[in-house]
């Protein structure tokens, strides 16, 4: 846990990020303490960092081979970035979480979580407005639950207001 | 190898205009390594073999199963090939028969994957940009080709209206999201698994 909290203190993001972290730790404690009294994830906190371990080496690998999507870009800041949306992501505790690198500078993370698959797209390159940009959708079955484009910021504090909309259909997802 | 001539266009060929309810889309892959084809984790359709880094996502190829099947994935067009048959064209052109080894040949390192066509025609997606809400929305449209008369393509409608006309901001957002749509839908509801065969109604491509 301690490396992956050192991510937040570089400074090669957006100067609200903090503020933004606390915002999105805060809620999705909030719903993990709204639905542990009925609900337990078979997901623990070990499988969360190797997780995570497993991600950032994928990322690194894959990062390594496509170099062509991420020109000009500096491979620690990369690295950083995915941390960010990793650790964020990982805050649900999904069952299985993949990461793809896309030829249009963007993680593709695919999360699924009991009947719930979440796909969020963290693009690091041609940021718009100068912030990270992300876009996720949430599918229940065949049915979109949720879809949303914005800041990195702004992606992650709205799935998870969303996420919490849906807690009596998703009661585990937090 | 002879080209398979019932997937060319014919001239007694119309636009498919039939309702597609039941049928399936289906979509080459650049390899035959299933490791490569599935995201090992999570069991879905690696992004790698979504499309390719040269094509336009936002006018995605897909060919409708059916005469169109998995005895014809191989093909492979030469860059000669290429240059002649990967064209739009009108369903009841006159196309020269593709000759082995000139304008194709064969190409086993290749499978593919399967979605249903309700899947995508007439989905939705809402989205928002800044403050304002938009609509995209996903259509399956038969686009033949000189090489496949099967051929269809994803296109979206937008209620910001068409991406063409967008000043270049604007449609490089739009296009991101469109992109990151199709992914989803792909990532959601692609399969390996073979359907069903099912073949259109004589009615729905054949002039009178």
């Amino acid at each position: 846990m301690e490396m992956r909290n050192k991510v937040y203190e570089t400074n090669c993001y957006p100067n609200n990020f903090a503020s933004f972290i606390a915002m999105y730790t805060n809620l999705m404690n909030a719903m993990t303490n709204r639905h542990t009294s009925v609900q337990h994830s078979s997901t623990t906190p070990l499988d969360t960092t190797k997780q995570f371990i497993k991600l950032e080496q994928s990322f690194k690998q894959q990062l390594s081979n496509n170099h062509q999507f991420f020109e000009g870009q500096k491979d620690y800041v990369l690295i950083e970035k995915m941390k960010i949306s990793a650790d964020a992501l990982l805050a649900c505790q999904p069952d299985k979480i993949s990461l793809q690198v896309t030829d249009e500078g963007s993680i593709y993370y695919t999360i699924l979580k009991n009947d719930v698959a979440l796909y969020f797209e963290h693009y690091l390159i041609d940021e718009f407005d100068g912030n990270d940009e992300a876009i996720a959708t949430v599918y229940k079955g065949e049915k979109v639950l949720f879809n949303y484009g914005g800041t990195l910021a702004e992606t992650i504090a709205q799935l998870g207001i969303a996420l919490s909309k849906f807690a009596i259909e998703l009661p585990v997802f937090a | 190898m002879e080209y398979p001539k019932e997937i060319l266009p014919h001239s007694e060929y119309k636009t498919i205009d039939c309702e597609l309810t039941g049928k399936s889309l289906l979509r080459l892959t650049n390899t035959n390594k299933i490791e490569e084809i599935i995201d090992q984790e999570t069991g879905k359709i690696s992004i790698q073999q979504i499309c390719s880094p040269k094509e336009r996502i936002d006018d995605f190829s897909l060919s409708l199963f059916g005469v169109y099947n998995t005895d014809h994935i191989n093909l492979e067009f030469t860059k000669e090939g290429k240059q002649k048959y990967m064209h739009y064209c009108a369903p009841d052109e006159l196309v020269e028969i593709p000759i082995f080894e000139v304008d194709f040949y064969n190409n086993a390192e290749k499978l593919c994957w399967f979605a249903e066509v309700t899947r995508f025609h007439n989905i939705e997606f809402q989205f928002t940009m800044g403050e304002d809400p938009f609509t995209a929305t996903c259509i399956v449209v038969h686009t033949p080709m000189k090489w496949n008369y099967w051929h269809f393509s994803l296109r979206w409608l937008t209620d910001a209206g068409p991406l063409e006309n967008m000043e270049d901001s604007q449609r490089k957002k739009v296009a991101r999201r469109i992109g990151h749509s199709v992914r989803t839908l792909i990532s959601q509801f692609a399969t390996l698994n073979l359907p069903s065969a099912t073949y259109l109604p004589q009615n729905c491509y054949w002039k009178n």
